[in-house]
């Protein structure tokens, strides 16, 4: 394992491709999305969540963000759920230095069984974000909405629920026209464990509406420990 | 499975990993600002990506051994013809010439790229935005307004930008509105003065583009405000300016003054009527048959008081009711009570003199202090003038500009109205309307834009034959013509 991570490292080394202009806008990277958390299921309705994720981008060699992130879900039958969820991070911007920011979203998810072994699911996210939320004057805080669909097919085999997922993003800033701005692919699988759930998987980021538009892909994993009240 | 799985997710990562592209044509960022390409004297070089253009506007001035502060960007190295240049210090480029093509290189990384620099004493406007600028509503943009003065520190603003105009929205070079906002939430509108202008919060980009000599607007205002006298000769003020929309030149334009409350001074008894096109109504021939009461009656349109808040007619219904359907007699002995009467002299006279066809309908507005005062009429878009119509055809010289109110104050000879207009016109054809001055004015703002060579930047961008030579050949022989022809009907 250590001599591919060694192969990795070398073969970064040689491919990456920087042509330097005036302004240098990357557009192919690689990060990896790390994180471990919580679920503590109140009761049959109930369930609240916490997650620390760390993000990294640059060959996902750099720090990109830092996120804690707490949510409660509310189950209102099998196939419905709502949960809203707060986020705080630190995050890196285009200038490299580093920002507070807040985030708030609301979804709502839907599930269905297509057949013995697909499921469907669809989650619609609104969430709005406070950029910089600590600067001194409030015109240096920026507001940044976002409406984003997924949808998700899953597999459930054994421990493991295999999945394929699309999401749409689109963009409300005060300073341009809402836009699409972002399509995510997703692959992954989800496994369950006797202390929780591992989740791993690959997504393809593609900016939309963007001359140089970034395509980024992102190696994901998280464990989550799961709790039962009483 | 998962040795699979392990090799696919390697292989992935190794298509993936990172690749930059080095970008010129940038899009700005959440504070509509663009990254530095080249800034000297903390003023930024505009950038015309198609034809990968620099231009910085510079007074004469300060052309000779120009020493400015150099800024780019600390990945780069830019070196203009011989000089490599340093970052962050004063370099010496010599004595620079305008309006000629310096070589730049900007060398980054294994890249390097050749643009050309043009000095130019030409201000520039970069409008900076994400959205497209359309017919309204007005879009969030930045505007940056470089001055040639060298110690004249750029101006810097929020604005919403809209196009403006009817009939001239189907050219491709739009005219455009500007709102000045104090932040980038829209809700704020703020006041700024450009140049030595008064301070306002709306501005113009006049496209003058069917304007074969682009100063016809320009030098009619500045005879308009130039007139001596009695009378009130409210008209804006207007430079020509070079103008960017991000890293896209759009030409020559003419940045205007606008009339607003702020600009007229305007209190809440003021008010001011625009025509909306040139009609019956606007031209006193018929009444409107149904009374004003919104913000437009017929083809006249209030502008202030803001219709929004109050809808404000009366004393203008009444002038509106003694032109159009008075008697001789109510006519002759009222009209002075209503319009200033050295006010409708000047603007008949100066109107004929400049052959504004368009400007006795539409493209003018009637102003009033108080209920007190008198109307006056204030001149706009004078692009269809000096033997010219507003879409650039040739124009006769010998006819005489008129409509039902000029011609009843002729037939009826209000307070010694003939008299008085013959008078006036003996006076400024002494000076004002000399032909000398009137070829005075349109001379300099011809040399005005032959030394920003405007034509070969508007002919190359924009596809069309400027020739303004001919047009000034043109133009002076119309006005000559014209002083006689109206020489003769004011029995000079």
């Amino acid at each position: 394992m250590k001599l591919v991570f060694n192969i990795i490292g070398i073969v970064f080394l040689f491919i990456s491709n920087s042509t330097w202009c005036q302004e240098i806008k990357t557009t192919n990277d690689i990060g990896l999305w790390a994180g471990v958390g919580g679920n503590f299921k109140l009761n049959k309705k109930w369930k609240t969540s916490f997650n620390q994720e760390i993000r990294t981008f640059n060959n996902a060699i750099k720090i990109k963000k830092s996120i804690t992130e707490l949510g409660l879900t509310h189950k209102f039958d099998k196939q419905l759920k709502l949960s809203l969820g707060v986020r705080y991070s630190y995050a890196r911007k285009r200038d490299y230095t580093f920002v507070n920011n807040i985030r708030y979203n609301i979804d709502i998810k839907y599930w269905c069984k297509l057949s013995k072994h697909l499921n469907l699911l669809y989650r619609f996210r609104y969430q709005h974000s406070y950029i910089n939320l600590f600067a001194n004057t409030t015109p240096d805080i920026e507001n940044r909405s976002s409406m984003r669909n997924r949808i998700k097919l899953q597999y459930p085999i054994n421990k493991h629920a295999i999945y394929i997922s699309a999401e749409l993003f689109r963009e409300y800033v005060i300073y341009k026209k809402p836009s699409f701005n972002k399509v995510r692919l997703n692959i992954g699988d989800k496994l369950k464990t006797n202390l929780g759930d591992v989740k791993y998987g690959l997504a393809f980021e593609r900016e939309l509406n963007n001359s140089y538009p970034l395509n980024y892909i992102i190696l994901k994993i998280n464990y989550s420990f799961n709790f039962k009240h009483g | 499975m998962a040795k699979y799985i392990s090799f696919l997710v390697f292989l992935v990562f190794l298509m993936a990993c990172q690749k930059t592209e080095g970008i010129y044509d940038n899009i700005a960022n959440e504070n509509l600002e663009l990254p530095l390409l080249l800034r000297l004297n903390r003023k930024n070089c505009v950038f015309d990506s198609h034809n990968r253009i620099l231009k910085y506007s510079i007074d004469e001035n300060s052309i000779n051994n120009f020493s400015p502060y150099v800024e780019f960007q600390r990945h780069s190295n830019i070196t203009l013809e011989s000089i490599k240049l340093t970052n962050g210090t004063v370099n010496n480029f010599g004595n620079i010439e305008l309006n000629k093509a310096y070589r730049v290189i900007i060398n980054t990384g294994n890249r390097t790229d050749e643009f050309t620099l043009f000095f130019t004493k030409i201000p520039t406007i970069q409008i900076v935005t994400a959205n497209p600028i359309i017919n309204g509503p007005k879009t969030l943009s930045r505007m940056i307004l470089n001055y040639p003065e060298i110690r004249r520190i750029s101006e810097n603003n929020w604005t919403g930008i809209e196009q403006r105009g009817s009939s001239s929205l189907r050219y491709d070079k739009k005219s455009f509105g500007i709102k000045i906002y104090s932040d980038k939430s829209k809700d704020s509108p703020s006041s700024q003065s450009y140049f030595d202008f008064k301070q306002n919060q709306k501005w113009i980009l006049d496209a003058m583009f069917v304007d074969q000599s682009r100063l016809r607007n320009k030098s009619s205002f500045e005879l308009w405000k130039s007139m001596s006298g009695p009378a009130n000769h409210i008209g804006i003020d207007s430079r020509f300016v070079e103008v960017y929309i991000n890293h896209q030149t759009l030409g020559v334009y003419s940045f205007s003054e606008n009339y607003t409350k702020e600009f007229l001074d305007a209190n809440d008894q003021c008010v001011l009527y625009a025509g909306t096109d040139n009609s019956s109504q606007t031209e006193f021939e018929t009444l409107i048959e149904k009374d004003p009461n919104s913000r437009f009656w017929g083809d006249w349109e209030q502008k202030l008081p803001n219709p929004s808040q109050e809808i404000v007619w009366d004393d203008f219904e009444a002038l509106n009711t003694l032109i159009v359907n008075s008697s001789n007699s109510e006519f002759k002995n009222t009209i002075a009570h209503h319009i200033d009467l050295n006010n409708v002299i000047d603007y008949f006279l100066f109107i004929n003199l400049i052959g504004g066809r368009d400007n006795v309908g539409k493209n003018w507005f009637f102003f009033k202090r108080d209920h007190l005062s008198k109307f006056n009429i204030i001149p706009w878009d004078m692009d269809g003038t000096w033997g010219r119509s507003p879409f650039a055809e040739k124009t006769s010289y010998s006819v005489l500009i008129t409509n039902n109110l000029f011609k009843r104050l002729l037939e009826t000879d209000p307070a010694n109205y003939k008299l008085r207009l013959k008078e006036r016109w003996k006076e400024l054809r002494l000076a004002e309307f000399s032909e000398s001055n009137l070829n005075g004015i349109i001379a300099s703002n011809f040399a005005e834009l032959d030394s920003y060579k405007v034509e070969g930047l508007e002919n190359n961008l924009w596809k069309v034959n400027l020739n303004l030579k001919n047009e000034q050949f043109y133009m002076a022989t119309w006005v000559s013509n014209r002083l006689e022809f109206l020489d003769e009907r004011f029995e000079y």
